[in-house]
């Protein structure tokens, strides 16, 4: 069971959500995620590695003095979106907001935004909240 | 918005959007699709003078009964020849309006279909007649934003979309195209110069350039080979558009007129 786990959480990291099912859904940001705001419209986020601080390699990596936060920095275009991920905007929402503010095609600013989400849910700084049937 | 392909051209809503695009100039298949339920199909297929349009259009009806008949749903069809073409209808799984007509030689399915059984009169009527073959000096090229006009009955050797960019390669006998299009335009230009960047887009780097009126133009002669570079930024649409020709003579070289 141990080895199943372990490897379904190897692969599970790696799947990309559907892109039917994304587009379904509403990014949420992280709440353990911090956002800086820097000048040009960029933003500085630090996301915490979660596998610090726990059993031996965590406190053989926090002796090691190994950074206990990961850093991503978002140009306009990514920082856009982020500040939209509040849970309030869905997929189709965003992809609107995009599309206006730059000037994009609707297919353009769809493929943009789920290539973008998706790399942000793979890291773990969102969360794609998808409503299930009942 | 303009479709311009292989010889051919239509006009579609600004959000519909190329869905499929293969074949040559002999014979293919474009299908631009509605953010909803419509697409337009345009197929194209080189035919003899003498070719028996109706035998064709009902090989093609059969085809599409053949398809029905597997899904499990009816299907009828109604043909009338006018206007020397062939106008269709067809209901089956969803619904199709069409007309089959030959021009140069190619045989071209001109379709609206849908895969409800929604009205198809008012879509299909505006594809007909933004259809055009082009019959100008220039050709145009147009797809995903990127437009550009160029030597009539040149061959696409390369063709590649990704979001943000799209890029279609040509050749013929005289020399080689290539047009690129590059969306985030405003954003590109906040972090290079223009001169720049278009420099590198175009993998020109020692070439002479000339800015005219905040278009680059660059020249690069070599003694068999002639390179011609053009870069524009369209405010409108946020995007830049490249186009890059190479040819043994003057005949060949591409000139402003090209970026639409």
């Amino acid at each position: 069971m141990g080895l199943a786990n372990l490897a379904k959480e190897i692969f599970e990291r790696k799947k990309k959500l559907d892109a039917s099912a994304l587009k379904k859904s509403k990014p949420t940001r992280n709440p353990f995620v911090t956002s800086e705001q820097l000048e040009q419209g960029t933003i500085l986020l630090h996301a915490p590695l979660s596998t610090q601080g726990r059993g031996i390699m965590g406190k053989l990596a926090q002796r090691a003095g190994k950074p206990s936060v990961k850093s991503f920095e978002l140009e306009e275009v990514g920082a856009f979106v982020w500040n939209l991920c509040d849970g309030k905007n869905s997929f189709e929402s965003i992809a609107k907001k995009l599309g206006s503010q730059f000037r994009l095609s609707r297919l353009e600013s769809e493929a943009s935004l789920t290539a973008f989400l998706q790399m942000l849910s793979q890291r773990k700084l969102i969360t794609l909240m998808v409503a299930s049937k009942k | 918005m303009t479709f311009a392909w292989q010889g051919f051209q239509i006009e579609h809503p600004d959000d519909w959007a190329p869905a499929s695009c293969t074949g040559k100039r002999e014979e293919g298949y474009v299908r631009i699709a509605s953010p909803d339920t419509l697409s337009y199909q345009i197929r194209w297929r080189a035919v003899k003078s003498k070719v028996d349009l109706s035998h064709v259009l009902s090989e093609y009806l059969r085809l599409l009964a053949r398809d029905a008949k597997k899904a499990k749903a009816s299907f009828s069809s109604h043909t009338e020849q006018r206007d020397n073409a062939w106008h269709y209808s067809w209901k089956g799984l969803g619904n199709g309006k069409g007309q089959l007509q030959v021009v140069d030689n190619l045989a071209f399915f001109i379709e609206t279909s849908a895969n409800t059984n929604r009205s198809l009169n008012s879509p299909h009527r505006a594809l007909v007649e933004s259809f055009k073959v082009n019959s100008d000096e220039l050709e145009p090229w147009a797809i995903f934003g990127l437009a550009v006009r160029i030597r009539p009955g040149m061959n696409l050797t390369r063709q590649m979309f990704q979001s943000g960019r799209t890029r279609l390669e040509w050749e013929d006998k005289l020399g080689r195209i290539i047009a690129e299009r590059w969306g985030f335009g405003e954003q590109i230009l906040a972090k290079h110069t223009f001169e720049s960047w278009a420099r590198e887009a175009l993998e020109m780097r020692t070439a002479v350039a000339t800015e005219v009126e905040n278009r680059w133009e660059f020249t690069l002669d070599k003694p068999l080979s002639k390179l011609r570079g053009f870069a524009r930024f369209d405010p409108d649409r946020n995007q830049l558009i490249t186009l890059r020709s190479q040819s043994r003579s003057d005949r060949g070289t591409a000139t402003w007129d090209w970026l639409t």
